[in-house]
């Protein structure tokens, strides 16, 4: 990269995966298959920038051969928006996802403490903990201070 | 290059695919050059679309796939599952059946 001139480094640059990846989003694809698709594309395209080089293709040309080599990402992502197996359940069933979505919530939210307990049991634990011991000193001071009136 | 022809192509990728992946694992890439190998360039497919075709074979369970890191590269290895092969069977039964009925018709006769 670094004896390629300035001027046609925007050239070489890897194709523009984040709008990829909006497209794949906007399509309701599942999170996984876009993070997968975008590394693979971007592996391929590393693996065709090679090959082309061993072919003797100067650096110039390397990253617009393999460009169109590699093809239009908007293509790519309207092959994967017409495989209705790779796209996230609620796109798939949105019917059934406004019904689920909000019943799930009315279900969580009471649950959302025991969650939050479970989760962060060893620090619940250590401030339990602290507060039985603060007490506890707290009831030992106020014994002793009612003892030592009564003796008085 | 070999020129694309997406009119015959619908459900051809899977074929070959699934045929390529029968043989031995292989990632995106190489399947790619493979395809244009066996078919003697007769058929290109587009270098990124063949990811769709392959995750779509994943998810109904005609593939499985495995990351594996070579020279540094992590790559997603592609294998045919026992569902892959029995879904090649009848892809390749379905083929021949359509070549057959095609080059009958290709070797009638003109007539008038």
């Amino acid at each position: 990269m670094a004896s390629v001139p300035p001027s046609i480094r925007h050239i070489m640059a890897e194709p523009d995966f984040a709008r990829f990846e909006e497209l794949l989003m906007r399509a309701g694809i599942s999170p996984r298959h876009i993070r997968r698709s975008v590394a693979e594309l971007r592996e391929h395209f590393a693996d065709i920038q090679e090959a082309m080089r061993r072919q003797g293709v100067s650096d110039a040309d390397v990253g617009r051969m393999a460009h169109a080599e590699l093809g239009d990402l908007a293509v790519i992502a309207s092959g994967m928006a017409s495989h209705p197996e790779l796209k996230c359940w609620s796109r798939r069933w949105p019917r059934t996802a406004r019904v689920f979505y909000p019943l799930a919530w009315v279900c969580l939210v009471p649950a959302m403490p025991v969650i939050t307990g479970v989760r962060h049991a060893s620090l619940i634990a250590r401030w339990g903990t602290c507060l039985l011991l603060s007490a506890g000193f707290t009831a030992a001071l106020m014994l002793a201070m009612q003892l030592a009136i009564q003796a008085g | 290059m070999a020129q694309s022809n997406p009119p015959f192509m619908s459900g051809v990728p899977e074929l070959l695919l699934l045929r390529l992946l029968a043989q031995r694992e292989m990632y995106g890439y190489e399947l790619v050059r493979s395809v244009r190998l066996v078919t003697g360039e007769a058929i290109s497919l587009g270098e990124g679309v063949i990811y769709p075709v392959l995750h779509g074979l994943e998810k109904g369970g005609a593939l499985k796939s495995r990351r594996k890191t070579v020279d540094g590269r992590t790559r997603v290895y592609y294998a045919v599952t026992r569902k892959g092969h029995t879904r090649l069977e009848k892809l390749q039964k379905e083929w021949e059946r359509i070549r057959g009925g095609v080059s009958a018709a290709l070797d009638t006769p003109h007539h008038g």
